[in-house]
């Protein structure tokens, strides 16, 4: 697989030369490949948010280098850069401001001298995507639920095409049913359109549901870094660092403890119900 | 203090918002009664009308229909008005937008100063306030440098120094993190249990609902579940109808039971959902 | 980015002068401004400004922190200073070509510089010594009189507060939408002028509206915890005056009369 994040030896403090400096990101190495879908979990203060501003080089290392697709975030078209990594930030909605929702999706196509016939083909692909409906289109950002907000701000991000797709908590504040909708946007295109898909969650049972990959950060380093069933196997440590583990793997855990012929390593309930229901039927034979 | 049967009692209360072209009923006749020491979850969808609700028990918003009891006295003149918000204390989503002094210290002190406690007087309830909800050492703190968790203990805390007999918390873990989330809610969790102060978490975490002695599910500003936490949540295919979630445990349960493993669902805790499933593998 | 701004003038201490009572300060600082404008000899002024500079010793603040004070001045001093020297006429002290300067706009010279950086050392000292709600305490207590004549003075200083508690959220603030706007290839503070001013609009747009959130939530939290302005309500601070403030005030009053003795008998 083709890396198209490249992380090396990188360190990042804030308020430099102050009595408040404070190390962010302590040597971290890290690669993405074309295609992922990685989760970053950690508690707030972990560095998470630090790490994703240096993916499209609102944030520069003090040390080290990171390699996006090629280009270095140190050197000059950190605007092409932006278009090619997309990251939408908490609460994406706080960074509405145009008249109709049309016009502030269109904003980002504008400041990227996309022409007009382009634009309004993408506009309308990226809203039937996100179920944005012409008649919402017209309306201003003001007038929308809260579910509506959020995804026409994320249609502003995803508009440009970016190939990486970064998402910081991108559910907060919604509602199961949602966030499941949100969620399914995402896959889509992940699966669709093949994009690297990079998720800051808290949430346990999300990141079981749709990552591949989990990197756990604490201290501003880099502590673990695997598959799924690899990372959420080790519960211990990931208890040691106030993260836990989804509900049904601590079930799944019990069973085993029982009987060890279950296995412990699942994470979906789908998967925890098949492997009952394997049981059972054995059990009966 | 005696414990009072009945704290809030509404009956068909109704809130009707007219600011806008196509006036919307966003609390559809609500009849319920709270009693002192309860711990409540209410549960619903974004804009099912949960928040207009709380904020008519505490006279942020007076009923359009129907009527809304604190104590046996309703919001219609002021002196009323300000015993029912002295009693019902809130606190909300966002923790910043709430906070309205330079130091934590003066934020808790806004309360009691609003209600003309003397000055003396107001020292004390600020360290009680400080010392019941294990912020003590944040007393001189400016907001701003303060963590999401650590802002809502502070409004906890600006809310107990008033002495309230219930506090409702409207979406107020939101936007915290899960071990902010998990503090708060053990704070909460201990001043119902201690000072008897009745809490109502409203909230879409079903997480937190599976805490609350009692769960109210609204829906379309209609009061359409009200049990135990696992009397609502065993009703699977209801809830998610609604579009919320029940624990993950709850639902293999109900998957077992509808490929027939299972007789009936009522397990809403990895230990309970542990006990049914060894049976079954037996 | 934005971040980087610091705010908040206090620095904490425990010194004599941070323990007197904030009215105490805010009119002596304001008398001492005023005798800086009528004192007009040089002797006078040098005295004023060590004594600023002893104050800032008693305090136990740093000289660093004086100076902090006059930096974003000190081109203004400097111009000044400039404009003084060479464009007062009077007794030719220093001819050389075109250029003369006179006695008299070197005197003007200094007396100004001393002026001004007394002036801005000694205001500073008081936000030092004195958090901002402290000042918006004492305004609001020595304006009370005005409460009869109808001015809100109570709104006013509850107006301050708010300002104070907000200033670093929106800081804060303002730093996310920037980054959000800039993920999103707005180039902000770039090209000529207007399109400078314009590319602030994706920024200040969304900080109104959620300023005008902000408030709105505020306004119901403060309901909801029995709010209903000034009436009646009591206050967890009591300003007291006491023997430190009696004692600061005669040395001052003594400072003062010296100070005019010297300009006009020396």
């Amino acid at each position: 697989m083709n890396n198209i994040i490249t992380l090396s030896n990188v360190s990042y403090s804030y308020n430099k030369g102050t009595p408040l400096e404070k190390k962010a990101l302590n040597q971290i190495s890290l690669s993405i490949g074309k295609g992922e879908f990685v989760a970053i979990i950690g508690h707030t203060g972990s560095g998470k948010s630090t790490l994703i501003q240096h993916m499209n080089g609102l944030l520069k290392p003090d040390v080290g280098s990171i390699i996006i697709d090629g280009q270095d975030t140190k050197t000059k078209g950190l605007k092409e850069l932006r278009k090619k990594v997309g990251i939408v930030f908490q609460y994406p909605e706080h960074q509405l401001f145009e008249e109709s929702v049309y016009k502030d999706i269109e904003f980002g196509l504008l400041k990227h001298h996309i022409p007009e016939e382009e634009r309004k083909r993408r506009i309308k692909e990226t809203a039937s995507i996100l179920e944005l409906s012409d008649d919402l289109l017209e309306k201003s950002p003001y007038e929308l639920s809260g579910g509506q907000k959020r995804r026409a701000a994320i249609a502003g991000i995803l508009v440009l095409q970016p190939e990486i797709l970064v998402l910081d908590e991108p559910v907060a504040g919604l509602d199961p049913a949602g966030c499941k909708e949100l969620f399914n946007i995402v896959l889509q295109l992940h699966r669709v359109k093949k994009i690297t898909v990079i998720l800051v969650s808290h949430s346990m049972e999300i990141v079981a549901d749709y990552a591949k990959r989990i990197i756990v950060m604490e201290n501003g380093q880099i502590t673990m870094d695997g598959f799924v069933d690899e990372i959420f196997s080790r519960e211990d440590e990931l208890r040691a660092i106030n993260l836990s583990v989804p509900q049904i793997t601590k079930l799944m855990q019990l069973l085993n403890q029982k009987d060890n012929t279950i296995n412990s390593k699942i994470f979906t309930v789908d998967k925890a119900y098949e492997e009952i229901c394997k049981k059972v039927k054995k059990n009966h034979d | 203090m005696k414990p009072i049967d009945s704290l809030i009692k509404t009956t068909d209360v109704s809130y009707v918002y007219l600011n806008n072209q196509n006036p919307k009923k966003a609390v559809d006749k609500i009849s319920l009664s709270i009693k002192q020491g309860e711990y409540i979850a209410m549960l619903g969808r974004n804009g099912s009308g949960k928040s207009t609700f709380a904020r008519l028990l505490n006279a942020l918003l007076i009923p359009t229909e129907g009527k809304v009891l604190v104590l046996t006295k309703e919001a219609t003149n002021d002196e009323d008005l300000w015993f029912i918000r002295k009693r019902i204390g809130m606190i909300f989503q966002n923790p910043d937008n709430q906070i309205i002094g330079t130091t934590v210290e003066e934020d808790i002190a806004f309360g009691p100063e609003n209600l003309g406690v003397k000055t003396i007087e107001i020292e004390n309830r600020v360290t009680q306030a400080l010392i019941d909800v294990g912020i003590l050492d944040l007393r001189e703190r400016a907001p701003h440098m303060l963590s999401g968790g650590q802002k809502q203990k502070v409004g906890i805390a600006a809310v107990l120094a008033m002495h309230p007999m219930c506090i409702i918390m409207d979406e107020s873990t939101s936007m915290l993190d899960p071990l902010g989330r998990e503090e708060l809610l053990k704070v909460v969790r201990e001043l119902n249990k201690k000072e008897k102060i009745t809490i109502i978490n409203i909230t879409h975490h079903m997480e937190e609902a599976t805490l609350a002695d009692r769960v109210i599910i609204i829906n379309d500003g209609k009061i359409v579940e009200d049990g135990t936490p696992a009397e609502v949540f065993t009703n699977v295919n209801k809830i998610t109808q609604i579009g919320l979630d029940v624990p993950q445990v709850t639902l293999l349960l109900h998957k077992l039971k509808q490929t027939g493993h299972l007789e009936k669902v009522d397990a809403i805790t990895v230990e309970q959902a542990y006990e049914r499933i060894v049976q079954i593998l037996e | 980015m934005i971040k980087d701004i610091t705010l908040g003038q206090y620095l904490p201490g425990n010194s004599v002068i941070h323990r007197l009572d904030p009215r105490t300060k805010l009119l002596m600082t304001v008398s001492f401004m005023a005798v800086l404008f009528v004192l007009n000899s040089i002797l006078s002024l040098l005295i004023s400004m060590v004594t600023v500079i002893i104050c800032y010793s008693i305090a136990n603040i740093s000289y660093k922190y004086a100076f902090k004070g006059i930096k974003p001045v000190l081109y203004i001093i400097i111009f000044t200073v400039i404009l003084n020297v060479f464009f007062t006429s009077g007794e030719p002290l220093l001819v050389w070509k075109f250029i003369t300067i006179s006695k008299e706009g070197v005197n003007s010279a200094i007396l100004v510089s001393l002026r001004v950086l007394t002036l801005i050392t000694s205001a500073s000292i008081m936000t030092y010594t004195t958090t901002p709600i402290m000042l918006t305490d004492a305004i609001e207590k020595l304006f009370k009189p005005l409460k009869k004549i109808k001015v809100p003075v109570h709104e006013m200083a509850m107006m301050m507060t708010i300002a104070l508690r907000f200033i670093p959220t929106l800081i804060d603030e303002t730093d996310k939408i920037m980054k959000a706007q800039a993920a999103r290839g707005a180039d902000i503070g770039t090209g000529n002028l207007l399109q400078r001013a314009k590319s602030f609009i994706p920024i200040l747009d969304p900080l109104f509206i959620s300023s005008f959130k902000r408030a709105d939530d505020l306004a119901i939290a403060m309901e909801s915890r029995c709010y209903r302005g000034g009436e009646g309500r009591t206050s967890m601070r009591v300003l007291k005056f006491s023997t430190k403030d009696l004692l600061a005030f005669s040395v001052f009053i003594l400072f003062t009369v010296i100070l005019f003795v010297l300009q006009f008998f020396v």
